[in-house]
């Protein structure tokens, strides 16, 4: 299992505001504060299935993180088609 | 004695209907059926049972099981699910807490509980007029170990007790268990779906034999079902409130697309 400030930076991404933002615009200050050796920022950039994998990321912190940094992924798994052309609420 | 008027399941996630319009259709249109055999029995309360998708239970405190208390419920927004609340019932979800603690299980309570998809998503469909109070269970199935089947299966047990000892007579519930059926994620064989296991696990409950799931170690169902396939726990709960009782499918799709087999059961309404 990865080491638990890897996971607590992924599971603060959609909770502190501003974090997500800051992690796109100055990563190293993020990774800084977090204390992530060179090999979990690398990981981190690359956001792949296989990266996070390697580091042993939980498959569902794996999913979170993706999501922060693919928008296609996000595009994906999101219900703005059907509630545009499904009706749902 | 309160009683219980509906127990449903279903999978609890969409993703695009992109290339697979005809099975999503399927699937929209299978949940929205459910919804319909759930309101047409007139629920004051709706017991909704699911995981977390660690927006909530995450590795920073990890409860086995957790009851939402609140007054309110607003979805935590992932998927882009409406933030729009829904009212909760902390008088019922006291009773089962309560319950729980003398049927041997020290549930964690939540008062600031935000639904995300696993709970939000379906209720679009089950209740889209939010007139329904609702008490959330969660299953920590992202927790090592996650809980057994036969230890859900127990709670069930707790639940049904909490329903026709300690409610009020003449109040009606209704149990949503969500969440399944197979699929790996993010481990070796992601992104493939069992149909074997998805139609043997809802065969089983449709046709009372639950137990037998039940007894299914979590290594058995990660194995044939995936770690998402755990989420059948939730199932196990929903079927242990009214033990034997028979039901029908409602819909199922296996969609690689998504990573995963998508169905929904209704067990006989009252």
């Amino acid at each position: 299992m990865a080491r638990y400030v890897v996971h607590k930076l992924i599971q603060s991404l959609f909770k502190e505001p501003g974090l997500l933002d800051r992690l796109k615009s100055e990563p190293d200050a993020v990774y800084d504060a977090y204390g992530l050796t060179v090999v979990e920022r690398d990981a981190f950039s690359a956001a792949s299935p296989s990266a996070l994998a390697s580091l042993d990321v939980h498959p569902i912190l794996q999913m979170h993180l993706m999501l922060a940094r693919n928008p296609q992924m996000a595009e994906m798994i999101s219900v703005k088609a059907y509630t545009a052309e499904w009706g749902l609420q | 004695m309160a009683k219980i008027v509906s127990v449903v399941a279903t999978s609890h996630i969409l993703m695009s209907p992109a290339g697979v319009e005809d099975r999503a259709r399927h699937v929209v249109n299978g949940i929205k059926e459910i919804g319909r055999r759930v309101r047409a029995t007139n629920p004051d309360i709706l017991v909704v049972i699911s995981s977390d998708h660690m927006f909530n239970l995450n590795l920073a405190l990890q409860p086995p099981f957790c009851v939402g208390v609140s007054d309110t419920f607003v979805p935590f927004g992932d998927m882009d699910i409406a933030q729009l609340p829904r009212r909760g019932s902390r008088e019922f979800a006291q009773a089962f807490v309560e319950r729980a603690a003398l049927s041997g299980f020290d549930l964690a309570k939540a008062e600031e509980f935000r639904p995300d998809h696993g709970i939000a998503l379906p209720l679009t469909m089950i209740d889209p007029d939010r007139t329904i109070p609702i008490v959330p269970l969660l299953v920590n199935i992202n927790m090592d170990p996650p809980p057994t089947p036969s230890r859900c299966y127990t709670l069930g047990s707790a639940l049904r007790a909490t329903i026709e000892s300690d409610r009020p007579e003449g109040e009606r519930v209704a149990i949503l268990a969500t969440g399944g059926l197979s699929h790996w994620l993010n481990i070796p064989r992601h992104g493939e779906v069992s149909e074997q296991f998805d139609r043997r696990v809802m065969n089983a409950i449709i046709s009372g034999r639950a137990p037998e799931l039940a007894r299914m170690s979590c290594a058995d169902i990660v194995e044939q079902g995936g770690n998402g396939g755990l989420e059948i726990v939730n199932w196990l709960i929903a079927a242990a409130t009214v033990p034997g009782r028979s039901g029908e499918i409602i819909y199922y799709e296996p969609i690689p697309e998504w990573f995963t087999g998508m169905g929904g059961i209704v067990l006989a309404a009252a």
